[in-house]
């Protein structure tokens, strides 16, 4: 792999602690695949003592796959999947650690603790609060409470916010969730955290020795993440961090723009940089820039390429409908569909485009995040189950009945012969669906789908349905996460349909981003923190594009609280770096005292008198005059349905001019038209 | 005062018995057990016919009379399609939201049975809540809502909220009441319709229409108009009819000091008298006023008359209610409901009831005047009788010409022809609107061209004004955010003026610009409801003009110039003795002043002259027909100077127009600010040519026409055939307002004039010359 002498540099680097402030574009990835390589080839540290941490799965299953590919090219046996076991999402690497090398069962856990979602943990909380009769404020928004409360509450501020029961409930929740063996996310992190720190003080060997931690992405780290990092230092591992400052695009969830300081100081970290961007065209890189968090310098390596194409839409419909013509004209001229993406501010706005791209046989892909919770079906699905499965003899009555048996020899149970369709009929889920709604077909097909996974999983477990189907619903956490989430496949030739959020680390040769109108990008904001950081998105989609960047916004949007015409943003971007092709507000020359004057435009196509404009629009100028002198050319007749028989007085590709008797000159689209020629 | 003397005409209509027809063997089978369980073991002739004819494919529209069971004809079509298939997706359109608000009772029984999950329907309107639209358009099979709806509401954001999965299933259009979508409103409709079959298209949809409609002349004719569609029609009525008496009242004369009639009593005092006894003799009853002002006259009336000291009946006030636009809908709804239950004897109400409303079975209706249309009479008079029993129907005749007419030709309103209802879907200007609407929902292509036939000249404005941008061979809108809402469905033009009063604000009235320049230029006494104003402001802008009550004694004419030309004639006739053609002209009414008249005697107070001249000039469509060249001669020898000497007093051929204004309205289902009759400019120069050029044009009010003209075009005989009759037959001594238009013309003339369009007659004896 050839690398430019800044990339070479935080390969080979030696210190203990090294953080490399990477450009966006500028490699970051190869610098880390290289850095993993060089370390193994060259420093022959073995894979199983390196940490390799990411924010997606993603973003490791890349590094993995890329990792396999190099390696498979050279004649060195294969990388078992067992040797990147450290390589991983913080979760998965957190999951990893508590299941097979930290004492839990010292905190009262047993290794096959389960995972539940932050929306089941609010769930477990609103029956705490029922049964303990707790005052909580502001239930509805639990959720957010919690997720916003948590760390003053583990922090030790004694009140909560409020003033209410919630730092009681957060007690009750920690030991209910120990009572069920229960992990959320947060837990993961934090009890490794908790384990690790005190068996270092404690001095007890546990068998974890790990050379290396290699941080992809590092700014978006939390606190509890960046303590994760501090006890791998403490164990003994060399820092190794790669992250650009201007993509902090996830605050929200509590990294912050700092961090990246905070943790060059806590570590001593040597600080090294990789300022060239081998991916967009300069015109690209230097529209960029105005967004960047510090005012530092973005150095491209290419050309400069074309301008960045600025246009407006009427609405979401009518974008999508042009966006459909954009693309099979690049495609017709040689760009893959693969290389093509369009990035939106909110997953709403994909609906659209998706119903139009299908219609129009556009193959296009759309990343979307989600888990059951948020498809409402299914929310209601499983919750219903859950309820009806607390009745053992649910299933009593139900036709196939008695089919199950009990194998004689091994004590399975042998799953009868039903389909989920049979189960679907039998719950009688039709009365809640109702085949004359909207979303009938597709939500049937959901929870079809649904069924079948809990059928295949009670199969798998030879249970009764019964059984299985509650085993299965008390770890739905696990499955709906990972089934439900629909990432791209950037191999596929598809079009990619995602939000600026999903296209972090992703690149493409051309970039649409539509609904540039203040209220989607920038969302409505209400402190400066969130605004820096729309702005910080909003880079991050731009610099998603090697060649082709075009920014578009609503003349009439249709969403709510979003504002017509171009954002801010776009005006941010230097004029010589723009082709404007949005379409110039209509003249108004009809328009009086704010209203559109229908009689006056009627009068004005019954005249047809807007030769001039439209001469020059059509890049004709009309020469009507030299028609007339002309004597030897033959005079040319056309006959009108309406008007009767004129005489041709100009023409040009598009437009001819006649004139009628009693009705004078008329202009007419020669497409539109139904002149007869005599 | 009694009701046998004022009787001049009665007519009976015999019990028709009901013809049945088997349930069709197509009928979902469930669909037969509701019938069944309903006590519909069969279904009337009509209603199969419906169904099979919508099964087959066919666009439908039903012209059978009120209380035939119209309802239940569109419904087996349309819930055997849902049955079918649950996507199914059906608009129910009506005229107004009250009666959407009843049709989805009608359809109440049906969902109560079939259950919301099999059918859900729902009135989505102005009222209609955020929630509850949300779930209609989500869930309901069946939507029941108004044309303003489908403009501003379903059609532009075809894409949005759920509405597109609507549109890919639609399959039923319903219209309810087609004929009252005539003139401007029917034209719009017709170009709304053309958008929805754009957006049809694009989610691949094919869509049936089923209409119903009052009788008219051209139910197929409308209805293809409308909805661009070949229809097929049905129009045997299988329904049981009771028998009808229809009796024809004319109100007693008034007979001055001098023996001599000079008016007769007012419509509504008749109806204040009859209706005490309808009350008293317990009948269920309803009677029709024009306006809500009469509604409010006749009902206190009737109940000053019922606390009479001489009324000798039992019947209490408060056993009759108003009933008119302005009452809450809650008001409305108690109303029909104590008519129901029998709490109420009758209703005195405006034409808000003639759609359709269900109030119950009555046996009597009162219409208290002519109300305009044959189909408004069959409309109110077919209120009564729907329990199977004998009704009564009166009609109170007006001192107004179609009242008159009636009064001397009773079998025009019940043996001839009705009356056609006309639209004109290619004018200019609704075109124009609506192609901006469509430009703004899906960008314009050549398919449309077969659509909006303008489009190629509409094009290139919108393009210069970049409300269009030209997008490979389409064009996509780019104007203001939302064309839809640029103008109104129920008028063509939307320049209405007002009077308001001064002092109070309060509005007068309210009319079309050319009438406003006619009646309220500043200085004009505007005459309202018996009280006089005096018009101190016009505001051409504002559209407003302000006035005060007025004292006076005076009242004013306008005076100025009408000019006609013409434009383009499209094709001419000849018909015996006159020529007729169509066209384009070019009319240029001004009006720059006034005189002022004298209350009693007419005295001539003087001109004055307006500071600015008031003018129209539009181009629209017109019939023509020429004047036989003796009638032209005599005409102008009989014209008299006016007081700055010129000669037009005195103008028979203005006679003539008017008794051909008023025939070719009851024709053409027009009102007087629909269509117009002018004579030609040259019918005033005493000695011009006598070569019979003198023509009277029949041009529609609205700039580029709406198609009433060009209906006349076809009806010329008709409509002088009427034009003689209604003169011939007025019940005035010798011309006035009703027949002639004016008492200082010889109606004897006037009707010779007309005569000699037929066969050359000799000049009667002139009275002057007696």
């Amino acid at each position: 792999m050839k690398l430019n002498e800044y990339q070479r540099a935080a390969v080979l680097d030696e210190s203990d602690a090294c953080i490399v402030n990477a450009k966006v574009g500028s490699g970051k990835t190869t610098v880390l695949i290289s850095k993993v390589q060089y370390l193994h080839e060259v420093k022959h540290v073995p894979y199983e003592e390196m940490i390799v941490l990411t924010f997606t799965n993603k973003a490791a299953q890349e590094i993995k796959e890329r990792l396999l590919a190099i390696t498979a090219d050279q004649t060195e046996s294969g990388i078992a999947a067992e040797q990147l076991k450290g390589f991983g999402t913080f979760h998965s690497v957190a999951l990893c650690l508590l299941r097979e090398k930290l004492p839990i069962q010292e905190l009262g856990y047993e290794p096959e603790f389960a995972v539940i979602t932050p929306e089941e943990e609010t769930e477990l909380a609103l029956e705490l609060i029922k049964e303990q009769k707790l005052k909580i404020k502001y239930k509805n928004r639990l959720k957010k409470r919690l997720e916003q409360e948590r760390e003053d509450y583990e922090n030790g501020r004694e009140e909560p916010r409020y003033h209410d029961a919630l730092f009681v409930l957060m007690r009750m929740l920690g030991q209910e969730k120990l009572k069920r063996n229960q992990f959320t996310f947060r837990d993961l992190i934090r009890v490794s955290n908790y384990l690790l720190r005190k068996n270092l003080q404690l001095k007890q060997d546990i068998d974890f020795h790990p050379k290396w931690v290699i941080v992809d992405e590092v700014q978006d780290c939390d606190a509890i993440q960046i303590e994760f990092l501090t006890q791998m230092k403490n164990y003994g591992a060399a820092f190794f961090a790669v992250g650009d400052p201007n993509q902090v695009i996830y605050s929200w969830r509590g990294s912050s723009s700092r961090i990246f300081y905070q943790l060059k100081e806590r570590f001593h970290a040597r600080e090294l940089s990789l300022p060239l961007n081998y991916r967009s065209s300069n015109v690209i890189l230097a529209a960029a820039k105005c967004f960047q968090q510090n005012a530092d310098n973005l150095a491209g390596t290419r050309e400069n390429g074309e301008l960045i194409v600025v246009k407006n839409h009427y609405n979401a419909f009518q974008e999508a409908n042009e966006l459909v013509a954009e693309i099979q004209n690049l495609n017709q001229r040689g760009v893959s569909y693969h290389e093509i993406a369009v990035f939106y501010r909110l997953q709403s706005q994909s609906e659209i485009l998706e119903k139009v791209f299908a219609a129009e046989g556009i193959p296009f892909e759309v990343s979307v995040k989600k888990t059951v919770q948020d498809i409402p079906i299914l929310n209601w699905f499983l919750k219903k189950m859950k309820r009806d499965c607390q009745n053992k003899g649910l299933f009593d009555e139900a036709p196939w009945r008695g089919a199950e048996n009990r194998c004689s020899d091994t004590g399975a149970i042998e799953t009868p012969d039903m389909s989920a369709q049979d189960i679907y009929d039998f719950l009688n889920i039709d009365e809640h669906l109702k085949p004359n709604a909207a979303g009938y077909q597709e939500e049937k097909e959901q929870i079809l789908e649904m069924l079948d996974r809990m059928r295949d999983y009670t199969n798998e477990q030879h249970l009764t349905l019964i059984d299985g189907f509650r085993q299965f619903l008390n770890s739905s956490a696990l499955y709906g996460i990972r089934i439900l989430q629909k990432e791209v496949d950037m191999t596929e030739d598809s079009v990619k349909l995602m939000t600026l959020h999903a296209s972090k680390g992703l690149e493409f040769s051309h970039v649409f981003i539509i609904g540039v109108n203040y209220g989607l990008i920038p969302l409505r904001t209400q402190e400066f923190e969130e605004e820096d950081e729309e702005r910080r998105l909003f880079f991050v989609g731009m610099t998603r594009a090697k060649d082709y960047l075009e920014l578009s916004y609503y003349t009439n949007p249709d969403q709510p609280r979003v504002t017509e015409g171009p954002s801010r943003y776009i005006q941010m971007i230097p004029q010589n770096l723009i082709r404007d092709e949005s379409r110039s507000e209509p003249t108004g020359a009809f328009t009086a005292n704010g209203k559109v004057d229908l009689q006056k435009m009627r009068k004005e196509v019954e005249k047809s008198s807007a030769m001039q404009t439209l001469a020059v629009l059509f890049g004709q100028p009309g020469t009507p005059d030299s028609d007339h002198t002309n004597t030897d050319e033959k005079v040319q007749k056309v006959r009108h349905e309406k008007y009767g028989v004129g005489i041709i007085i100009s023409e040009d590709e598009n437009m001819v001019e006649a004139e009628f008797e009693n009705y004078g000159v008329k202009q007419f689209m020669k497409m539109f038209s139904e002149l007869e020629r005599i | 005062m009694k009701t046998d003397e004022m009787m001049i005409y009665k007519k009976t209509m015999e019990e028709q018995k009901a013809v049945y027809s088997p349930y069709p063997a197509s009928l979902h089978s469930d669909m037969k057990a509701f019938l069944a369980n309903d006590g519909i073991l069969q279904l009337y002739v009509h209603q199969a016919e419906m169904y099979e004819l919508a099964e087959s494919g066919k666009n439908v529209v039903i012209t059978t009379a009120t209380a035939s069971g119209k309802t239940l004809g569109f419904f087996l079509p349309v819930i055997q399609q849902i049955l079918r298939d649950p996507r199914t997706r059906a608009f129910f359109i009506y005229p107004t939201k009250a009666l959407a608000s009843d049709q989805y009772r009608a359809l109440k029984p049906f969902l109560d049975y079939f259950g919301e999950n099999r059918i859900f329907a729902g009135v989505y309107d102005g009222d209609t809540p955020p929630n509850r639209r949300r779930e209609i358009r989500k869930r309901a099979n069946i939507i029941l809502t108004n044309p303003e709806m489908m403009n501003t509401a379903f059609l532009p954001n075809h894409s949005m909220n759920g509405l597109d999965f609507i549109f890919s299933n639609l399959k039923y259009v319903v219209i309810d009441e087609l004929h009252s979508y005539r003139g401007a409103f029917g034209s719009h409709l017709a170009n709304v319709f053309r958008r929805l079959d754009r957006i049809c298209s694009y989610y691949q949809s094919e869509v049936h229409f089923l209409c119903s409609s009052a009788t008219i002349a051209n139910p197929l004719e409308l209805a293809e108009k409308i909805c661009g569609k070949e229809f097929a029609l049905v129009s045997n009525n299988g329904a049981p009819s009771p028998q009808k008496e229809y009796i024809l009242l004319q109100p007693p004369p008034l007979v001055g000091k001098d023996g001599k009639e000079f008016a007769r009593v007012s419509i509504s005092t008749v109806a204040a008298r009859m209706i005490p006894q309808l009350v008293e003799e317990d009948h269920s009853f309803i009677a029709f006023a024009k306006s809500r002002r009469n509604v409010e006259v006749i009902l206190k009336e009737s109940r000053d008359r019922m606390e009479d000291a001489d009324f000798l009946g039992n019947a209490s006030p408060d056993r009759i209610a108003g009933y008119r636009g302005g009452y809450t809908t809650m008001e409305r709804k108690e109303i029909e409901q104590k008519m129901i239950s029998g709490k109420l004897s009758g209703l005195i109400s405006t034409n808000a009831l003639e759609l359709g409303i269900d109030i119950g079975s009555l046996d009597t209706t009162v219409l208290v005047g002519y109300p305009g249309t044959k189909a408004s009479f069959w409309q109110q008079s077919g209120r009564a009788g729907r329990s199977g029993y004998a009704c009564e129907n009166y009609l109170i005749l007006d001192n107004r010409p179609f009242d008159q007419y009636i009064a001397v030709n009773p079998d025009w309103l019940f043996e001839s022809a009705s009356e056609h209802a006309i639209v004109d879907p290619d004018n200019l200007l609704i075109q124009l609107s609506h192609i901006r609407a469509a430009a703004a929902e899906l960008p314009l292509s050549l398919e449309d061209t077969k659509r909006f036939p303008d489009l190629g000249e509409v094009i290139p404005v919108l393009l210069s004004a970049e409300e269009l941008k030209h997008l490979n061979d389409r064009f996509a809108w780019s104007g203001a955010a939302f064309p839809a809402g640029d103008y109104s469905l129920r008028n063509i033009d939307k320049v209405r003026y007002k009077l308001l009063n001064r002092e109070t604000g309060q509005e007068i009235t309210e009319m079309d610009e050319s009438q406003a320049f006619r009646e309220l230029y500043p200085g004009a006494v505007y005459l309202h409801e018996g009280n006089a104003y005096e018009v101190l402001d016009l505001n051409l802008t504002s559209h407003t003009a302000e006035g005060l009550p007025f004292e006076g004694d005076y009242y004013t004419v306008p005076n100025g110039k009408s000019e006609i030309r013409i434009l383009r004639e499209f094709k001419s006739e000849r018909y015996l003795r006159t020529k007729f053609a169509f066209g384009d002209i070019n009319v240029n009414e001004w009006v720059s002043m006034f005189k002022k008249l004298q209350f009693h005697h007419h005295q001539n107070l003087g001109y004055e002259q307006l500071a600015h001249p008031l003018q129209k000039d539009y181009d629209t469509e017109s019939t023509w027909v020429t004047v036989p060249a003796n009638v032209t001669a005599v005409f102008r020898n009989l014209l008299e100077p006016d007081e700055s000497g010129n000669l037009t007093r005195n103008n028979h051929l203005e006679g003539m127009c008017n008794a051909l204004r008023s025939a070719a309205m009851m024709s053409t289902m027009a009102s007087s600010e629909d269509i117009e009759v002018m004579v030609s400019n040259d019918a005033l120069i005493p000695h011009g040519e006598v070569d019979g050029s003198v023509s009277l044009f029949f041009y529609d009010k609205y700039v580029g026409g709406l198609g009433y003209s060009e209906k006349i075009y076809d009806m010329v005989s008709v409509v002088i055939g009427h034009a003689i009759a209604l003169v011939e037959g007025c019940g005035c001594e010798n011309g006035c307002p009703a027949c002639v238009g004016d008492y200082t013309l010889d109606k004897q003339m006037v009707l010779w004039g007309l005569k000699n369009f037929l066969e050359e007659l000799p000049v009667p004896m002139h009275p002057k010359e007696l």
